[in-house]
């Protein structure tokens, strides 16, 4: 079978690149998302609680 | 059948997405608050006298229990106060100052610089030295609400709990030095104080160390004038303070000379209370606030050098952008493309194309190429898009169950007859030429594919009319950078050719990505194989005509590239043409169309901020620049791809929504390809808008179309008329623009040698009456005075102020000074943020030049100040004399004669003036003038010398007859230039030479402005308050009656001018 022959067989399904079938990306993900949403909420909390407690 | 597993679409990260910008304001708005306003002692805006009786009679002041108490220092003590700082460069220089003298002082703190600089805060404590609160960020506190007062106060407290470990109790407010200006509010500031525990600490002797005085002034104003205890008030922070320092070396030794101590406010008066130990909680607080200030601090310089890192990312990618699409362009004309005609198999992969597919193939059968085969692959479509063309047009259809676009494609290709493939998409329509054009790069055995120009044929409303623009000015010129660095990223779906060998280096057509276009165009030219872009390969393709249709576009072509990219990943470490590919190729993807919008979104918020919340500066220069440079790279796109510049108008909108929308994409592909999250092939909506070009249903497109294929193929022109009148536009430009070159360059020398500014602004007659004004009436001109050297620093005042009256009859004339501390009512200045007030009249000229020394604006508060002092309906014309730089003047004219009156010493050269009439130099001439104090009479002394010193000058230039002398008058103008600067409204100065031709000198009348000095409680001097008989001059000033007066009051009279 040569080249041109190759062109005309349909391939089988490849795996998509990214695509994490065991989700363990998909946990370092979250993880880090969370840190840095808690991070960003904590940075967020400590300005206006800042101001809010020299306020009081 | 879904192609790739879809795990759940992250949404997540816009929760985060959000808290990040709402964290990003806020710290932004934080490190504003932050930010120190400024030093010194009045108020921004307002005026430094204030005369509406002093509510306390000292300047240590408890309020407590709604009594208050006010205390002066025990004799013969000075307490040394320090506002404003700690400063990083002054406060340490300061300290050494007093540690070599044995002294003590007080340090009123600004709470921000004490989070930036704790260390200096606890060295200043570890000296000796007692700390005071100066509030959290330097603002007027008298103006603000009570919850908005507490703010500062803790924050203040609390940042020097922290950094000492002290609970401060000493205050003294922002703008608020002398007890002789506490008024109402400055009081209810003070209770306001009282109640939050704190003694106010005002001063008995204000430096004013800040309007940068010489070190020798700033010590005299410093030494008490009895023996009576002091608090002197300087500053070690806000600004440049070398003078203070300096003047602490004066100021030190005079002090133990007299015997005076030099202690704390404390150490002074056991009442003042001194610092407690800080409670656990204040220093937390403070802490925590420190944390925070310092976090916004380096976030609003991160944020700045990223801005600056995206406008050089921007700015970068436009100058690729124009100088390769000028080289592709260039390459094009020398290299001209000829026909390629071997056979072209086309093959349009359908889904559910049943709106466009018959015009797609009416297109395609109506083209000119000479032999094509057409192959369209049924990807399982449910309406009926094969059943539209099969049997009805000669084309193969074949018909195949749903396997996505890219098993449609290798269904085509498998089945394609000749070497050379076009694939289309199913909703593009080519034009007759289209195939033609895209083949004839197959000449070049080396090039592997074409990325064809696919056109936006629903371009009209804004979502199509903005994807047009993207089309025309990022797709296609970026397609030119790759090409000229052999870097192709993408050959479009929607039009691309490619050999057959190419396409099978590259392993054919793969599906697992979902730009499978971008993965076989990488592959290809990794495979070393040329791909190159030929704009006049035109089709039309229907763009997604709705937010939600452009968002699920965008999402699959950004998280396909991505995908793509990621798989040619080891191109970066490749030799030879994949080598190249991947390090240009993939970089400039990663960079700008990838990295940029990632941080598009943090820069929005920032120079939105910057733009609303701060002054204009960097951040506006570079907004504004990048979208004229976008504007330019633009139009150029345009003229390359000859479509119509209509659309242009529309691009500076491009950045509120679709810019936001393309980040966001961005943004969520990023995430998507992090997570790990597959993403379903989304299938755009089929409209039918492309067919409509071929079946005429939409005229208007049809019409845009032919007129977009008739400018490309040179068949259209614009009318005779538009082009003669563009050429003439550009030769009138650069005709004028050649002709005021040449104008200015000649008329530089002379016409412009005074340098001309407004100086009068609202107070100018002109202005009032402009239709009743010209030189026949009688006319007022303002003469303002100013010592200034070049390089000098600090706020300029105006030494000497007169007004020139020329009665209607223009042969004689009146001058008269005005004491240049005559108290005034100044007018607000809204251009300077000046609220207007009571002060001295040499103020109004600095308060309306500043710090920045506007000379112009500072005129402009003089002169509206004079007519509000003297009643004058405006005055007519200004002259500003800048008396040190007529030194030149002396020197054009060779000197000058200058009658003493009696011997006087310069107290700056030390050179004797003894008493006679004698020839002088122009620097001798400038050294008499400036001397005030040794001079009889001093202020209005020196104002005669000034007077006298013009008067001299007009003789002079008279008696030289200068206008015979062109040479010598040429010099003598250039050098009054230089020291000169005149307003003469809407006339030229050389029309008011000629008004007053008539005017000698020895018919000038010199008249006198009397008054007595003022004084405040505490024996300041405040300024002259001027004498009923001064008003009475003004009125017969107003009414044009000055000779009957000057008959009336022969007293009035000074001693004649020249």
């Amino acid at each position: 079978m040569n080249d041109l022959n190759d062109t005309r067989r349909l391939r089988p399904p490849q795996k998509p690149v990214f695509v994490d079938w065991r989700g363990s990306r998909r946990r370092i993900v979250i993880a880090v998302g969370t840190a840095v949403g808690v991070f960003l909420a904590g940075w967020l909390g400590l300005i206006i609680g800042s101001v809010m407690l020299a306020m009081a | 059948m879904p192609r790739h597993r879809n795990a759940g679409r992250p949404r997540a990260h816009w929760s985060i997405f959000v808290l990040a910008l709402a964290a990003l304001v806020a710290t932004l708005f934080l490190d504003d608050f932050a930010q120190e306003t400024g030093g010194g002692t009045v108020p921004p805006g307002e005026t430094e006298i204030v005369e509406r009786g002093s509510a306390v009679s000292g300047p240590v002041i408890h309020a407590t229990g709604g009594t208050v108490v006010a205390e002066r220092l025990p004799p013969r003590t000075v307490a040394l106060t320090f506002d404003d700082g700690p400063d990083p460069r002054w406060t340490p220089r300061i300290l050494d100052v007093l540690r070599r003298h044995s002294a003590t002082a007080t340090f009123f703190v600004v709470g921000s610089q004490v989070n930036k600089y704790p260390d200096l805060t606890r060295r200043i404590v570890a000296d000796g030295h007692q700390l005071g609160l100066h509030s959290f960020t330097h603002r007027d506190l008298a103006g603000m609400s009570g919850p908005r007062r507490r703010i500062e106060f803790e924050l203040t407290r609390n940042a020097v709990a922290h950094a000492t470990g002290q609970d401060v109790k000493l205050f003294r407010p922002p703008y608020l030095a002398s007890p002789a200006k506490v008024d109402r509010a400055a009081l209810d500031l003070i209770e306001d104080a009282g109640r939050s525990g704190f003694t106010t600490v005002l001063a008995d002797r204000d430096t004013t160390d800040w309007r940068r005085p010489t070190a020798k002034t700033i010590a005299n104003r410093a030494m008490p004038v009895s023996s009576a205890g002091a608090i002197v008030l300087m500053h070690d922070g806000g600004g440049d303070r070398s003078n203070t320092v300096e003047a602490l070396d004066l100021l030190l030794p005079r002090l133990a000379a007299q015997n005076r101590r030099v202690v704390t406010v404390s150490a002074a008066l056991p009442s003042a209370p001194v610092a407690a130990e800080a409670s656990a909680r204040a220093k937390l607080q403070g802490g925590a606030f420190a944390v925070a200030q310092t976090g916004a601090g380096w976030t609003r310089t991160g944020m700045f050098w990223l801005m600056i890192f995206a406008t050089a990312l921007a700015g970068s990618r436009m100058a690729i952008q124009a100088w390769c699409a000028w080289r592709h362009s260039r390459r094009r004309r020398r290299q001209p493309l000829a026909a390629y005609g071997d056979p072209v198999s086309v093959i349009v992969p359908a889904f559910n194309e049943a709106a466009n597919i018959v015009a797609t193939v009416r297109s395609l059968l109506a083209s000119d190429h000479p032999e094509v085969e057409i192959i369209v692959v049924d990807d399982g479509s449910t309406d009926g898009t094969a059943d539209l063309v099969d049997g009805h047009f000669p084309v193969r259809v074949l018909r195949r169950p749903n396997g996505g676009k890219a098993s449609a494609l290798r269904a085509g290709v498998a089945a394609a007859r000749h070497d050379i493939l076009v694939l289309i998409d199913g909703d593009t329509i080519v034009e007759p030429d289209t195939i033609g054009m895209l083949v004839r790069s197959f000449a070049d055995p080396a090039v592997g594919a074409v990325a064809g120009n696919a056109k936006v044929a629903n371009r009209r409303g804004v979502i199509g009319r903005w994807q047009h623009l993207e089309y025309v000015v990022a797709f296609n010129l970026d397609r030119r950078v790759f090409e000229m660095g052999d870097c192709m990223t993408t050959v479009p779906g929607a039009l691309g050719g490619f050999r057959r060998a190419a396409l099978e280096a590259a392993g054919g057509v793969r599906s697992d990505t979902l730009a499978e276009d971008t993965d076989l165009t990488m592959a290809v030219v990794r495979a070393g194989w040329r791909v190159v872009y030929d704009d006049m390969a035109c089709a039309w393709t229907e763009a997604p005509g709705t937010w939600k249709g452009l968002w699920r576009q965008r999402y699959r072509w950004c998280y396909g590239t991505m995908q793509a990219m990621w798989k040619h990943r080891a191109a970066l470490r490749e030799r030879g043409p994949a080598g190249r590919f991947g390090r240009r190729g993939l970089g400039y993807v990663a960079l700008f169309q990838i990295l940029q919008p990632l941080l598009a979104p943090i820069i929005d918020i920032y120079l939105i901020y910057a733009l609303l919340f701060r002054p204009p500066g960097l951040e506006a220069v570079f907004w504004l620049g990048i979208h004229v440079a976008q504007f330019a790279v633009a139009a150029y796109a345009f003229r390359l791809d000859k479509e119509p510049a209509g659309p242009l108008w529309s691009l500076p909108l491009l950045q509120i929504g679709y810019r936001q929308l393309i980040y966001l994409v961005t943004i969520q592909s990023a995430v998507t390809a992090l997570a790990g999250g597959g993403l379903r092939w989304h299938v755009s909506i089929r409209t039918g808008r492309a067919a409509a070009l071929v079946a005429s249903l939409d005229e208007k497109a049809a019409r845009t179309q032919l007129l977009v294929r008739q400018i490309r193929l040179g068949l259209y022109r614009d009318p005779r008329w538009a082009r003669y009148s563009v050429r003439a536009g550009l030769a009138l430009i650069v005709l004028s623009g050649g002709a005021v070159a040449g104008g200015t360059l000649l008329t530089d020398r002379y016409a412009n040698a005074v340098s001309r500014e407004d100086l009068l602004g609202e107070a100018a007659s002109y202005h009032a009456a402009p239709d009743d004004w010209d030189l026949d009436r009688a006319l007022n001109i303002l003469m303002i005075g100013v010592d200034w050297r070049k390089g000098q620093t600090g706020m300029i005042r105006s030494d000497t102020v007169m007004v020139l009256h020329v009665p209607k009859s223009k042969d004689r004339a009146f001058l008269f000074s005005l004491p240049r501390d005559t108290i005034v009512d100044i007018p607000p200045l809204a251009a300077t943020g000046f609220r207007g007030g009571r002060d001295r009249l040499n103020s109004s000229f600095a308060y309306g030049a500043g710090i920045e020394q506007n000379r112009a604006q500072g005129g402009r508060l003089l002169a509206a100040t004079v007519r509000k002092l003297t009643g004058l309906p405006g005055l007519d014309a200004a002259v500003l004399v800048d008396f040190y730089g007529f030194s030149d003047v002396v020197k054009a004219l060779g000197g000058m004669n200058v009658c003493v009156d009696a011997d006087v010493r310069s107290i700056h050269t030390q050179r004797l003036f003894r008493a006679g009439c004698r020839t002088m130099t122009g620097e001798e001439a400038i050294d008499y003038l400036r001397q005030r104090k040794k001079v009889k009479g001093s202020d209005y002394g020196r104002q005669h010398h000034q007077q006298q010193f013009i008067g001299s000058i007009a003789a002079e230039a008279k008696r030289q007859n200068l206008a015979a002398n062109p040479v010598k008058l040429d010099s003598l103008l250039r050098a009054a230039g230089q020291a000169m600067t005149v307003t003469t409204g809407p006339v030229e100065p050389i029309d008011w030479a000629f008004a007053l031709r008539g005017i000698n000198p020895d018919r000038i009348t010199m008249l006198q402005t009397p008054g007595s000095g003022r004084h405040d409680a505490a024996g300041n001097y405040l300024g002259e308050a001027l004498d009923p008989a001064a008003y009475a001059m003004f009125r017969a000033l107003r009414e044009e009656k000055l000779p009957q007066f000057v008959t009336a009051h022969p007293e009035m009279v000074g001693r004649p001018l020249a």
